[in-house]
């Protein structure tokens, strides 16, 4: 059939509200996560401000309680992690660039697509109104752990930690829909010609993601379940008293909360994986031993969750096998990283902005990396557990992929989704400064935790270990690098909004490079391709030798 | 399997299965989880707690048979419902359709029945962590079955009129699983007792 | 696909009598429950459930008739539940502070 059945769509609310088509539905995702990541960093700017300036009022907010600023914490990483990485990453790049990137007209089912973000759009809705109910939100920590968060009694209030799980659970359905979507796209409705290992790296990836995340969250439904059941019903799944087992609910979360590092891992990897060899001109290094190698860490990511509950009581047994699996993880990524590094090799390497999100997204994820031996290791995390180090840690490797690795997609592929260049300059500007800026928040982090600073304590005052000179300067330089970072984003802004109104009309494929999305106008009209497109080769033929051009789109015939 | 006309959006699909089918097949794997990561809680704190076979003798064996007899029935009539529709017999599927949508309500009746009979003798969700797993897994199971009727009675209404054989398969597919998972919970809640 | 389609066309299972096998396996569980060896009944009844499951999952869903890597999708999920299983086992069944709640 034609595209141009589905190319008419009928009014304003078909178009832009409640529309079908997987480039609009990607931009809803991404408007919503860009503002979800805004609420996400004026809470962290609150945090900070009480952890170097404990008990004064904070300009624009004023003073916090404890329990507010638990509740400011438990938020924080709740927002950042499901309201932030999983619309951005997944769902709106995997939108946007997976029809696109195979030479489909749309997802395979465009309506289910609709319904993800609708019900997304409802648990972002119930999230924020969690805000404002008796009691304030819920203040268990992101990982929510009963007891907890098994009752009012201990959390605060009663309606804070179940509109958290409401919210949660539909934004799970939400994602359920939105990857069995992917799944099933990337897997029946690639053009002809295409063959999996034709499939750029991006799409491997949000296939990748998808599986792990589809697996993994299951049990943690249940998990929920029991939950608001022994909130509301008065159950006992989790409470000693009646025989149940806190430690279950530990173990159900990390059954998937391990693997979703994972899932909002892979998709800013791939991100980097297309970037790089276009501004490297070079085809990608091992791109075979890079699919395999994203299908070990999915497999071994099933089997290391509880190295996050070492110190919660767990059998010791368990301790020694969850330490091997885990360092066992590090190398399907170590041969990722080479790969990413081994394409650069005698590139002809162009540092535009796309390029420096991609290489700053290896250099800081490295880093996250490379302290993770230290708490995947039992013996040394006994100590770290619960530190600073614990989120200096998870910050140098949830960043890169979240906001290195978003930022290396929007401003690679901003020209194709709205038509317009971004500006060179103000985006130079914003890689330099949130990058400088990261490092000077995090590192005084990882020194705080080896000195043995707990992390969630909302006043370090109260406890005479965390106090002193030296952690008093290492909490106020880390709050001089958030707020850095946070005003680091004004040139990200400027340059969007400048460059939407009157940027330079973007070309068709304005980096040069090959896969299926450059070879339609930008942005892609609806329906994407003209005709399907015939696929004759991979995704990364740089530089092939005999050719004028440096470059070979996927599409062309010779 | 049958070949039906191509939901109207597909270009083109790579793999023999059809999409709707694949889309299917992944959704029942991530309800593969969803119930399995219950019962395999379960099963791990039956396995700690022998006594909890005393809790289960009060369970309402017949009613769980009659049940199971009647899901396993249903799911009988959703296969010749896809049977018939792969002979363009339309109104025979609608009818087998009926059937299993009837089968369903029988299900739920008699699950209304044993969930009065067993509050009514105290056995209620907070009485003992094996009434809270008993009420969590069966009530999660009903729900499915609540909305594979639901979907089950809108691809009837489809079917009367001629429209979308594809579907029948489809929530057939649903219907089978939500049997199996029933196949599952029958002996872990009534029978291991 | 060839293989699949005939079998659709000259008949497809013979859906009346694997619901007979179905309800029959459903009569001797029921039966189990008067044998008094609880290992032996429990392992029969489950391996009961497990043919049943089978049954409903080759005969009515089709599996057996749909391409390998659909049977991996079903696989793999279980899989999971394998790993889950394994991990949880040391700590809710054999749990020093059960054993020490116990005694």
């Amino acid at each position: 059939m034609s595209t141009a059945a589905i190319a008419h769509p009928k009014s304003f609310w078909r178009e832009y509200v409640f529309s079908t088509d997987h480039k609009t539905i990607a931009k809803q995702y991404l408007s919503t996560g860009i503002f979800m990541a805004l609420v996400g960093g004026l809470l962290a700017y609150v945090m900070r401000m009480q952890l170097a300036y404990p008990g004064q009022a904070i300009p624009g907010y004023g003073t916090i309680d404890p329990q507010s600023y638990n509740a400011v914490v438990t938020m924080h990483g709740t927002i950042m992690i499901f309201w932030v990485a999983m619309p951005i990453l997944l769902a709106a790049f995997g939108n946007f660039l997976i029809p696109l990137m195979i030479g489909a007209a749309d997802m395979a089912f465009p309506r289910l697509n609709m319904l993800s973000y609708w019900i997304f759009f409802l648990s972002t809705v119930v999230l924020l109104a969690s805000f404002f109910v008796p009691g304030g939100a819920a203040a268990g920590g992101w990982t929510s752990y009963p007891p907890l968060s098994g009752s009012a009694a201990y959390s605060g209030g009663q309606w804070g930690v179940t509109l958290w799980l409401l919210a949660v659970a539909m934004e799970f359905a939400a994602f359920l829909m939105g990857g069995i979507n992917f799944i099933t796209t990337a897997i029946n409705n690639r053009a002809p010609g295409m063959k999996l290992f034709d499939m750029p790296l991006m799409v491997w990836m949000q296939l990748g993601a998808s599986i792990i995340f589809l697996f993994s969250v299951g049990p943690l439904i249940a998990g929920a379940v029991m939950l608001i059941l022994d909130r509301v019903a008065a159950t006992g799944f989790y409470n000693p008293a009646t025989g149940g087992d806190p430690i279950l609910f530990q173990h159900l979360f990390w059954f998937f909360g391990h693997p979703e590092v994972y899932v909002i891992l892979l998709p800013g990897f791939g991100a980097v994986a297309e970037v790089l060899p276009v501004f490297s001109r070079k085809p990608f290094f091992g791109y075979r031993m890079m699919v395999y190698a994203t299908i070990i860490t999915g497999v071994l990511s099933f089997i290391v969750w509880a190295h996050h509950q070492f110190i919660a009581g767990i059998d010791p047994r368990l301790a020694t096998a969850f330490s091997i699996t885990t360092i066992l993880i590090s190398v399907p990524i170590a041969v990722m990283t080479f790969a990413f590094i081994a394409t650069l090799y005698k590139g002809s390497i162009e540092l535009k902005t796309p390029m420096l999100f991609a290489l700053g997204t290896l250099v800081v994820f490295l880093l996250g990396g490379v302290t993770g031996i230290h708490l995947g290791t039992a013996a040394t995390d006994i100590y770290l557990h619960d530190t600073y180090f614990v989120v200096a840690h998870f910050h140098y490797t949830l960043i890169p992929p979240v906001f290195f690795g978003f930022f290396a997609a929007w401003y690679y592929w901003f020209p194709k989704m709205f038509g317009r260049m971004l500006n060179e300059g103000l985006g130079k500007a914003h890689f330099w400064l949130t990058f400088i800026f990261m490092h000077v928040t995090f590192i005084p982090m990882f020194l705080l935790g080896f000195g043995g600073h707990h992390r969630r304590i909302s006043n370090p005052q109260f406890f005479e270990a965390m106090q002193g000179p030296e952690a008093e300067r290492l909490q106020i330089i880390a709050t001089a690098g958030a707020i850095g970072i946070l005003l680091s984003q004004i040139p990200f802004v400027v340059n969007s909004v400048l460059s939407l109104l009157r940027g330079a009309k973007a070309p068709a494929n304005p980096w040069q490079a090959n896969t299926l999305e450059w070879t339609v106008p930008s942005p892609p009209p609806h329906g994407n391709f003209e005709t399907v497109p015939q696929v004759y080769r991979g995704p990364y033929e740089y530089s092939v030798p005999d050719r004028v051009d440096d470059w070979f789109p996927q599409d062309a015939k010779v | 399997m049958a070949e039906y006309p191509r939901a109207e959006h597909i270009l083109n699909e790579s793999t023999e299965v059809p999409t709707g089918r694949l889309g299917i097949w992944w959704f029942l794997a991530s309800e593969v989880v969803i119930f399995g990561g219950l019962i395999a809680t379960y099963v791990l704190f039956r396995w700690q707690h022998p006594e909890w076979a005393a809790e289960a003798s009060h369970t309402l064996n017949f009613a769980g048979a009659l049940n199971t007899m009647v899901l396993l029935t249903s799911s009988l009539t959703v296969v010749l419902a896809h049977a018939a529709i792969t002979e363009g017999k339309f109104q025979l599927a609608a009818r087998n359709l009926g059937f299993t949508l009837l089968g369903g309500a029988i299900f739920m009746g008699v699950k209304a029945y044993e969930y009065s009979h067993e509050i009514a003798a105290g056995f209620v969700p907070a009485r003992s962590l094996f009434w809270s797993f008993y009420y969590t897994m069966t009530g999660l199971h009903a729900l499915h079955v609540l909305g594979g009727m639901i979907a089950i009675a809108t691809v009837l209404v489809a079917v009367r009129k001629g429209h979308a054989p594809q579907r029948v398969e489809y929530v057939g597919l649903y219907w089978h699983f939500v049997d199996i998972v029933w196949i599952f919970l029958f002996p872990l809640l009534y029978l291991a007792s | 696909m060839t293989q699949n389609t005939a079998s659709v066309e000259h008949g497809h299972p013979n859906y009346v009598a694997i619901w007979g096998i179905l309800v029959g396996a459903l009569l001797v569980s029921l039966l189990m429950g008067f044998i008094q060896l609880p290992v032996v009944t429990v392992v029969l009844i489950f391996s009961i459930a497990a043919v049943k499951a089978y049954l409903v999952l080759n005969y009515f869903m089709h599996l057996k008739a749909e391409p390998f890597f659909v049977v991996v999708i079903v696989v793999a999920g279980l899989a999971c539940l394998y790993f889950l299983f394994f991990g949880l086992v040391p700590d809710i069944v054999f749990s020093p502070d059960k054993l020490r709640a116990e005694h």
